[in-house]
This record gives structure tokens, sequence and C-alpha cells, in this order.
């Protein structure tokens, strides 16, 4: 029976931490964890998002296993602040989430009620009224958040917490709210683990999060798949953890009464840690039949050669869902979340004055069109720089065409002819032409410089 | 819903969107044809959900904030290449981040094209905060 060993050769289990090397990646070491606690009722929701500083507030009912439930509803993170600072000296055990928790690229939040242990990874902005919420850190590995999120969510994650509360603490509940101290100490894998193990686990509890989205999305059932998913995991998490099959069987058996999708029968094929290296990919979930994905193929032809006939709309549309969703499900999360240093440099403007093959000089030209006030310097009868128009920059008249692109086809030997029908004729060949004698007469970099205010200054 | 600026508005990028994915609409189908960079977002403001697809990226990434209602994809793309544009869309789509029109609602992305062959990602909600990525597309 495999087992995990310390530095001494002492046989471990994930609960107690050694005094040495730890063999475990805990919860604390990958998740910055704070306690959330915000009465909703006092606060002014809204049915649908409105700005950028708005957040899905979500009640400790609605976080169910691997996804929210419930109509999302909203509110604006200011009006959370304005609260907060009115009632910081009345309600001292409140605690709403911060600003940088709430808008944080990913997060984990966890119901506060253990039975059982509820874990929902969003990389929406998401304000829980009552939750433990996990913020990854800079640099950490969204692979780990999502074993993590496999992790407590599974049966033996369940049985796990329990354990070690009991030994920690001296209970088995906690109803009033997760342990901070146990959650923390919740191994999330086993430091030796394959790398390829972690990507299974978090490629399956990927999978588990995007069915139920799918379920949501494309009004179906996919119950069965679900729960097979999740019991394929279970064995997956276990081979992450190392534990042991007795250990493991052990845990799933502590928590048995506990509502959980991954309960597995009472014999459970348990994936364990072994010497392999070979770690195979994890199986694609397929939603369409072979006959389904022969009508796909003729409805993709026919609506590539003219349209779909009427009558068989609704069937492109699920069909063309359930195998979008069937990609999404393939694809395994990214590795990480960088942060990126990416500051473009500023671009330089160029003097529309020193533009050759134009009138000079060129004057602001005002026209009303469609009710919409128009401006622009005309640099011929059909090229115009706008101020505010693709960062105006030159572009055909009263389109959004920037004329580099369409020199830049012109470069790759496409014909004005092929290049005018393309845009439904709102480029005409005269106006082809007229970029063309501007473009000979001047360097071409000047066509990817802004020749009048961009709109913003 | 997918908008397409008007210089991804040939009738063949829009045929290779509209083979994947939904409701596909081109900005003049929106609004005014010769729109500002402003009044896009306000036009997107207003069909909520949607997706702005665009390859004039300098005029929107780091330029713009990203919007509770709609996400806004900048592809760093030349027009020779816009017929690369749905590939790449579709294979953002598929990326946990972005897989759901909630999840990437509020964002700007940048998909630029990268030595190695796999395109990256790079994406932020407002300029002011830190930009993430790059991400391999997958």
């Amino acid at each position: 029976m495999p087992v995990v060993t310390d530095h001494d050769g002492v046989a471990m289990t994930p609960h107690a931490a050694p005094t040495g090397g730890d063999p475990y990646i805990r919860l604390g070491e990958i998740l910055r964890l704070r306690r959330t606690h915000l009465p909703q009722k006092e606060l002014r929701l809204k049915a649908e998002p409105e700005s950028i500083d708005d957040c899905r507030i979500v009640a400790q009912a609605e976080t169910t296993q691997y996804h929210f439930r419930g109509t999302p509803r909203w509110l604006a993170y200011v009006d959370v602040e304005e609260w907060r600072d009115h009632r910081r000296s009345q309600l001292s055990h409140t605690r709403p989430p911060t600003r940088e928790d709430v808008f944080a690229p990913v997060k984990i939040v966890l119901a506060e009620h253990d039975w059982p242990i509820r874990a929902v990874l969003s990389y929406e902005a998401i304000c829980p009224t009552r939750a433990k919420m996990g913020i990854l850190g800079p640099g950490s590995s969204l692979w780990l958040a999502y074993a993590a999120l496999a992790v407590l969510n599974s049966a033996v994650g369940q049985g796990l917490y329990r354990e070690m509360l009991e030994e920690q603490e001296g209970r088995s509940r906690t109803p009033s709210g997760l342990s901070m101290s146990v959650l923390r100490q919740m191994p999330v894998a086993a430091r030796n683990a394959p790398e390829g193990q972690l990507a299974r686990v978090a490629h399956a509890a990927h999978q588990v999060t995007a069915l139920y989205e799918a379920q949501e999305e494309c009004r179906a059932d996919f119950r069965n798949l679900i729960i097979a998913t999740r019991e394929r995991l279970l064995g997956e998490v276990c081979a992450l953890l190392s534990l042991s099959e007795e250990h493991a069987r052990n845990l799933i058996e502590s928590v048995r009464p506990l509502p959980l999708d991954d309960h597995p029968g009472p014999d459970p094929q348990l994936m364990l840690f072994g010497e392999t290296r070979d770690i195979p990919p994890v199986p694609p979930i397929k939603f369409l039949d072979e006959e389904e994905r022969r009508s796909l193929e003729r409805l993709r032809r026919q609506h590539k050669n003219g349209g779909i006939p009427s009558g068989d709309e609704g069937n492109w549309t699920r069909l063309r869902n359930l195998r979008l969703w069937e990609e999404r499900l393939a694809t395994r999360p990214p590795k990480y979340l960088e942060q990126a240093n990416d500051r473009e440099a500023e671009d330089e403007p160029f003097p529309i004055e020193n533009l050759l093959g134009v009138h000079l000089p060129v004057k602001l030209v005002h026209e009303t069109i469609s009710g919409e006030s128009y401006e622009y310097y005309p640099l011929g009868e059909y090229i115009v720089a706008a101020p505010g128009v693709c960062g105006g920059r030159a572009i055909f008249k009263k389109t959004r065409i920037d004329v580099r692109h369409i020199l830049a086809d012109l470069t790759n030997g496409r014909s004005e002819a092929e290049i005018s029908s393309a845009f439904g004729g709102r480029i005409p060949l005269a106006a082809l032409k007229e970029a063309r004698i501007l473009a000979a007469q001047n360097d071409p970099e000047v066509f990817e410089k802004r020749l009048v205010p961009a709109g913003r200054e | 819903m997918i908008v397409l600026d008007e210089q991804l508005n040939s009738d063949s990028v829009a045929k290779d969107f509209g083979a994947w994915d939904g409701r596909i609409v081109t900005m003049p189908q929106l609004g005014w044809a010769g729109l500002s960079d402003e009044s896009i977002l306000r036009i997107l403001r207003q069909h909520r959900g949607c997706t702005f697809v665009t390859i004039n990226h300098r005029d929107f990434w780091n330029v713009v904030d990203g919007d509770a209602r709609c996400a806004i994809i900048c592809l760093s793309l030349p027009t020779r290449r816009e017929d690369e544009a749905s590939d790449w869309v579709h294979r953002l789509f598929r990326m946990a981040p972005f897989s759901t029109q909630r999840a990437r609602s509020g964002h700007v992305i940048k998909i630029t094209a990268h030595a190695d062959g796999a395109p990256r990602v790079w994406y932020y909600r407002r300029r002011s905060e830190r930009r993430l990525g790059p991400v391999p597309l997958p």
C-alpha cells in the first residue's frame, strides 16, 4: 500500500503537520483566506450589472458545490463601502469582503456551513454574504486552485476536514462557520505528486464546473455525466493526495450521510498513487452522438453555402452549443494567471501637414449623419482622419476601416475589386485608387500613426 | 451576441464566426458606420452580454476600462490574417476564464501572435488594475 513518508521515513497522514518538510501543499499556501459577512438585506440589489464597479452578491444558500445557483443579483461595491463606513462602530462581527477580494481575477468561495463543505471557483466579481473567500496569490498556480476546489468538494476532502477538526479542536462539526485554522491546513496535493496528476485533477475539476455551467446554459440534464465525472475526480484526488487505500476508504465511509454527488458505491475504484509517471490525459466528455455530429457537419456546410433551412435553426443552435461546450470541457484550464507588465508605448502623432499628396491647409469639416455629428479632416475625397475614430488614423470616410489594413491587403495581392466587394461596396474602387496614390507618396508608417486626436485627450 | 468591428465586416469573416457561435452582427448594423471609438462603447452597453471583436487593438487595449455589460476582445492581427480572427476568438471561448458570457463580461482582452505559434492572451478589468497574462491560447 503506497504511503507518503517524511524525511525520517515515518508514515504520514495529510492532517499530521510534520516537524520537518511538509509533504503536502496546504490550502493556506496557495490561497489567501478571509472570512466575509455582509447582511444583504440592508443593501440595494439590482437584476443586472450596470457598471464595472458592480459585483454579483451570493448568499450562503446559493453557494453549492462547484457552482452558484439561483438568479444572479448584483450590487455596486461602493454601496458596500458606504455601508461598512456607516455601520463600522455598530456591528463589529460583520466583515464585508474587500474590494481586492471581490474583484480578484480568481477566487474560491466557501459557504460557512460545513454539511457538506461547498466550494465554488469563480472568475466573476463576487461578493458573498457569508463565506470564507480564498484569493489566488500572485504567481500561484491556477491548477492548484482547481485542485483545492476538487479536494474541498470531494468526499475525501469532507472526511479530512472532519478528521483534522476533531484532532485540532476536539469537535466534528462547525455549523456556525468553517474553522479557518483547519481550512488553512487542508492538504491540496502531495508535494511529490507528478505534475501530470495535478494537471488531471485541475482538468477534471474544470470539467465538473463546466458541466454545471453547461447544464444551466443549455437547459439540459447532465446529472449522470456530473456524477460520473465527480466519481472519477474523487479517485484522481486520492492519487493527488497520495492517500493510502485504507485511509481513502475510511474517509469516504466517514461522510456517507453527506449529500454529495461523488459518493462511489460500496467498493469504489480509487486511483492510488503509484510509480507511474506516464499519466494519460483526462478522457473527453461527449454530448453529441455520431448521428448528431453528422447533422452538425451538414448544417455547418449549409450555413457556409447560403443558409440554414427554416425549421432547422433550433437544431443548428442546439448542436452548435453542445459542440462548443464539448470543446470547453476538452480544454484544460491555464496553468498560471501571471501578472503582466504590458504597457505599450504611447503612439507619437504624425503632423497632418507633413503628409504628402494632401491639399493644405486641411480644415476640420462638420457634417451631421443620421442625427450624429461627424467631424473629419479630409485627406482626399474618400480618405479622412476623424478625431476619435480608429485612434485618429487615416480611414475611409464614414467608415471605421483603416487605410493601413486595406494597403496591407493590396500589398498581399488582393485585388481592388475583391476588397471593394468584401466590404459590400462601402469602399468604392475610386477610394482604393486614392489610397494607393497617397501610399505611394508617403512612408507606410504614416498610416500606422494618429494624425488627429484619438478622442480621449 | 458577437459584434464585429467594421474592419472585420467582410462576408467571409462573419460567416466564419457564424459557423460556430450564436448571433453575429457587425458594428454598422448596430449603429452608424463611422462611429467613434467612444460611441462604440456606448452602443455596446445597450446590448447586454455582447462581445465586441476588433483588430484595432491599440484603440481599445489600455485605452478603455472594461464594462460590466460586455466584453471587448482586441486582436493584434493584421487584416491579411483576418480569417484567423474567428479561430482565435473560438479558442479564447474554450478557456476557463472566458468560457461563459458572465465570466468574460467586464474584461478587456487582447490576443497577440507569438513566435512559437500559440497566440497569447492578456486581460484586465480596469486600466488602473493589474493586467494578467500572457496565457497561451489553447
